[in-house]
């Protein structure tokens, strides 16, 4: 038999065993009633974004309009890439298809070299929340933990070393705070994922770490209680205003920004290590995570989304469990949510110079 | 603490408890089974459900999953050559052998008690070592870590068949596979050449299936008509059970084996199943049987596979550090039903601690009791023809390597790997240290570097280090000294000196794969570009001398090897390695123009009519049923097949999208 009469008898067969549906237009009131709902989430299973997915599952389903079933699609790769681009390329505006967002979908599309095929600006937001990173340090350093200055002023003294996963990813906001402060011995050991981060610095290899707050509470609290690390300062949290507060969840631990004015005089920061350092701040601190509709949905398919969503922020059940993932951060939704991955992407052409000409000065790599 | 374990004792065996325990290794027994599902995709399947549950309940029923998903995978490994999950594929070098003799039953006797015996071996350990394995785990720096990958790598050695130097090439071959995709280290896409899926690295699933079970496939098609050569059971699983019990002390070895290395950061599961196959090698006396169907090679990495899951619960529970995946998810989920792993946990609630530790025990039972118990009826599908068997294992596969990424480019990967497989199977390339430098490539760029930034040549005095690099020294000369089985080198076997065009071909192609890697590594910045060059130059390395030889040797000689010379029974059709490529091509072909499902239909439709000549009834319910269980996985996993043209013009109902 020859290898085209295998096409077509394929072919045929396939044909025949297909029926063609048309699905149905929307209706005038917004309902998915019957309908399934998909969050498209670009990471694997067990990653942050998944689980934080999985917990909004059973909520979404209980407070959408026409309580929809609610399903999550894991489609990993690329460093949110992959899945990004699928969403963008699959998803209609129908309210029926999210996409979660994380900060490694904004570096992808900031600094991924052209594979995002998404601006994630255009697409929707429903919600999003911050996470601050806590900064800690092991105690030879000189770190007290006391006085912000005295601390830097040591860690200037004695040397920084600190892990990252590579060269391009969302931990630059460490090593541009780092920058910011005016460090010059910070080296950078790479290729090391957080979990590792905070095993080599138990082991003495790396000598400073810095975690989400979540991923502190859960994993590093307990080391500080004993003394074997000391917290000394959080990234603070930059507002859709553009303005940095100090977030809820570590009220005694002074922000990055407090050290900068002291240090000069109490003037703010500003130019373009400023301008890069709160791009990168707000796409991993103030935007850490988050969901969005696609490109041009409608305004009421929105506002659907947006009030469930609040609801889901009432609901007595999640707040139990909710908290216990995304810590205690206010929830940000529509205008205030848009003004976030604005601010977070918006990078001026002069400030995006500046951050490629700082990671090829620092590790010799192109972006 | 022993009110701690009595409480914990008494938990266990609650009836409450063991159900929940059976029906989570109810669920791991069916992801286990189904090639390229593991605990990770099971466990994300029972996270939703996981939040509203009772703790100790949620407990049992993710351990029993998880514990039992490396017992499962062994059928496809033993059965069809077809390594189930990642910690199976050294099974299947000397598992699928077996099953060929018609001692399939055998084989899954001795591999399910051995996973048993090992299985509650590593939990044995787990209950005494979670009291002083913080301070090792804790040694174990970038140094430690980067000599216990060397002394990995060594295992090549064993692994290397009846030419050291193209098993050796075999091995970088690996490498340099793990050099495609971002560096882990500067994150720069290297060797993409343009396109998307390459971002990120090959999936370790379907270099697995390529080297393994796609070849195996076309093979048994083309010189067999059932798995078993025989078409009878033979012994049966009496025998294997026999078999476990005499090589006990091999039990032991490995099983200990996995559960440290479980337990230690740095190699990762994924390697010790070869990693106890190369041991038992190293410490067999008559070892020329291995790779051809010995009990012992079976035994070697199934002990070891279960016992690791025990080890790698200690870092999980000690440090809150998953070490996989899969433990990852697992680590989630205590998180959402209030246990908080560390080492507080230990003093604090160590009831909890010993609950855990000996669902892992039970569940090994539960699990490795009922596929044992199934292990000479499901033997039988070695009897049937094989022609009525391979189209749904080639469908399983395909299945199976769609999990890596989920997209298109997984089944090309899996069909140019999988052609890359069947030709190193034809010119006795072995795939086994193929797999080895692919899993450990990763681990071998980022480890050297680490150290290197870290250390400098200071690592060298660590006391583990040198240990380590004692082990690797001993393991070395063992390898040098072992001499593994060889064929007879007659002027008309598979070593002869005629029609050696398409070998020169093949060495060709692997010479011009090394240079490219090479060619693209130097485009890069340094961080980027080393590996792929260092990788590169160790093919050269070892590719040139064998080039040598090949041009010189005027005669019959080891560095040939050709099976297409060796005897093929007359009675069965005979058919090029080429032609069932084609038919997979064609299967690729129609799934692109009306997806995966109708793709893989109506291959497996025209391939059971054609070939084992059944009623277009029959045919129409072999396709039917796939397609069912196809829509059955999407349905409760959230899957989506590969889209043909035909889906971005119409959208098909369920099952057919």
């Amino acid at each position: 038999m020859k290898l085209h009469h295998l096409i077509a008898m394929g072919a045929v067969s396939a044909l025949a065993l297909s029926t063609v549906l048309i699905s149905n237009p929307a209706s005038a009131e917004v309902s998915f009633k019957g309908k399934t709902v998909t969050v498209v989430v670009p990471f694997k299973e067990g990653g942050g974004s998944d689980v934080l997915s999985r917990l909004f599952q059973p909520f979404l389903a209980r407070h959408l309009p026409g309580q929809p079933k609610v399903i999550v699609y894991n489609r990993p790769g690329g460093g949110a890439t992959k899945g990004s681009n699928y969403f963008e390329r699959k998803a209609k505006p129908d309210g029926l298809t999210v996409v979660a967002i994380s900060t490694s979908t904004m570096t992808s599309q900031a600094l991924g070299g052209g594979k995002a095929k998404f601006d994630v600006r255009k697409w929707r937001p429903v919600w999003v929340v911050a996470q601050d990173s806590v900064f800690y340090a092991r105690p030879e350093t000189g770190v007290k933990g006391k006085n912000l200055l005295d601390d830097i002023n040591a860690l200037k003294k004695h040397g920084i070393v600190l892990g990252a996963k590579n060269a391009t990813s969302a931990e630059l906001r460490a090593l541009f705070t780092y920058e910011l402060l005016g460090f010059n011995n910070v080296k950078t050991v790479l290729g090391l994922s957080s979990g590792k981060q905070r095993k080599s610095l138990m082991r003495g290899e790396i000598n400073t770490n810095y975690d989400s707050a979540g991923a502190f509470t859960k994993k590093v609290k307990k080391h500080a209680k004993k003394g074997k690390v000391i917290p000394f300062m959080t990234l603070g949290i930059p507002q859709p205003d553009g303005s940095v507060i100090r977030g809820n969840v570590f009220p005694n631990l002074p922000i990055a920004l407090d050290a900068y004015r002291e240090m000069h005089g109490g003037k703010d920061p500003s130019g373009v290590v400023y301008e890069a350092w709160k791009n990168i701040v707000t796409m991993g601190v103030s935007a850490s995570k988050g969901m969005a509709l696609p490109t041009g949905t409608p305004d009421d398919i929105h506002e659907a989304w947006s009030v469930a969503m609040e609801n889901v922020l009432k609901d007595k059940e999640f707040m139990d469990k909710g908290r216990k993932i995304m810590g205690a951060y206010k929830v940000n939704l529509r205008g205030d949510a848009k003004a976030l991955y604005k601010n977070a992407l918006d990078i001026k052409p002069k400030t995006e110079k500046w951050m490629k000409d700082w990671i090829f000065k620092t590790f010799g790599v192109k972006v | 603490m022993e009110d701690a374990m009595i409480d914990a004792l008494v938990t266990l065996l609650s009836l409450e408890h063991v159900t929940y325990l059976a029906f989570g290794v109810f669920l791991g027994l069916i992801v286990g089974i189904l090639p390229g599902l593991g605990g990770t995709a099971g466990l994300a399947l029972l996270l939703p459900f996981v939040f509203g549950m009772e703790a100790t309940n949620a407990l049992a029923m993710m351990i029993g999953l998880q514990s039992v998903t490396a017992t499962s995978d062994t059928f496809p490994s033993v059965l069809m050559g077809i390594p189930g999950t990642a910690s199976s594929q050294a099974t299947v070098v000397d598992g699928f052998p077996l099953s060929k003799k018609g001692e399939a039953a055998r084989a899954l006797a001795a591999a399910f008690s051995a996973s048993l015996l090992g299985g509650l071996f590593g939990a044995f350990v787990l209950t005494f070592a979670i009291y002083y394995a913080e301070p090792i785990i804790n040694a174990m720096g970038f140094g430690e870590q980067m000599m216990l990958i060397v002394l990995a790598l060594t295992m090549v050695g064993m692994l290397t068949g009846s030419h050291p130097m193209k098993g050796l090439a075999a091995c970088a071959i690996g490498l340099m596979i793990g050099a495609f995709g971002s560096a882990p280290i500067s994150g720069v896409e290297r060797l993409t050449f343009g396109t998307e899926y390459l971002i990120d690295q090959i999936a370790l699933v379907i270099v697995g299936l390529a080297m393994f079970a796609l070849p195996e496939i076309i093979d048994l098609l083309r010189r067999q008509l059932t798995i078993s050569k025989t078409g009878v059971l033979g012994s049966g699983w009496i025998r294997g059970l026999k078999d476990t019990f005499k090589h006990w002390w091999i039990v032991l070895r490995c099983a200990s084996i996995g559960c440290v290395i479980g337990a230690l950061p740095g190699l990762g599961g994924s390697v010790i199943d070869w990693i106890a196959y190369g041991h038992v090698i190293q410490t067999s006396k008559n070892r020329e049987t291995f790779g051809t169907g010995d009990i012992r090679g079976v035994i070697a990495p199934e002990s070891a596979n279960n016992a690791k899951e025990g080890g790698a619960l200690i870092p999980t529970i000690l440090f809150g550090i998953p070490g996989s995946g899969s433990m990852a998810l697992l680590l989630g989920g205590f998180i959402l039903i209030g246990i908080e792993p560390g080492v507080e946990m230990i003093t604090h609630d160590a009831n909890v601690v010993y609950l855990m530790i000996w669902s892992v025990a039970l569940a090994n039972i539960f699990g490795a009791g009922t596929c044992l118990l199934m292990a000479s009826q499901i033997a039988k599908l070695t009897t049937i023809r094989y022609a009525l068997i391979a189209p749904f294992m080639f469908g399983l596969i395909f299945f199976a390597a769609f999990q890596a990424n989920r997209e298109w480019g997984d089944l090309i990967m899996l069909m140019v790997l999988g052609t890359l497989g069947v030709y190193m199977k034809r010119f006795g390339w072995p795939r086994p240290a193929l797999l080895i430098g692919y899993v450990l490539s990763t681990r071998v760029e980022t480890s050297i570097y680490h150290t290197a930034t870290t250390y400098g040549l200071s690592f060298l005095s660590h006391p583990i280090v040198i240990i380590l690099i004692l082990l690797t020294a001993i393991s070395i000369i063992a390898a040098v000294r072992y001499k593994p089985a060889q064929g007879k080198i007659t002027e008309d076997g598979v070593h002869a000196f005629k029609n050696l065009i398409p070998q020169f071909l093949f060495f060709g192609f692997i010479f011009a794969l090394a240079l490219t890697a090479i060619w693209d590594g130097l485009r890069w910045d340094r961080m980027t570009g080393i590996y792929p060059i260092f990788a590169g130059g160790i093919a050269l390395l070892f590719l040139i001398p064998m080039g040598i030889e090949m041009c010189r040797t005027k005669g019959a000689s080891l560095v040939f090897y050709d099976s297409e010379r060796e005897e093929i029974d007359r009675s069965i059709e005979y058919r090029s390695n080429e032609y069932y490529l084609m038919w997979l091509m064609a299967m690729l072909g129609v799934s692109a123009l009306a997806g995966f499902v109708a793709g893989i239909a109506s291959f497996i439709y025209i391939f059971i009519r054609l070939k084992a000549g059944l009623s277009h009834f029959y045919c129409a319910i072999s396709a039917g049923v796939f397609v069912l269980l196809l829509g059955a996985l999407s349905h409760f996993m959230t899957l989506r097949y590969p889209e043909g043209l035909l889906q971005s013009y119409v959208t098909l109902p369920w099952p057919l999208q």
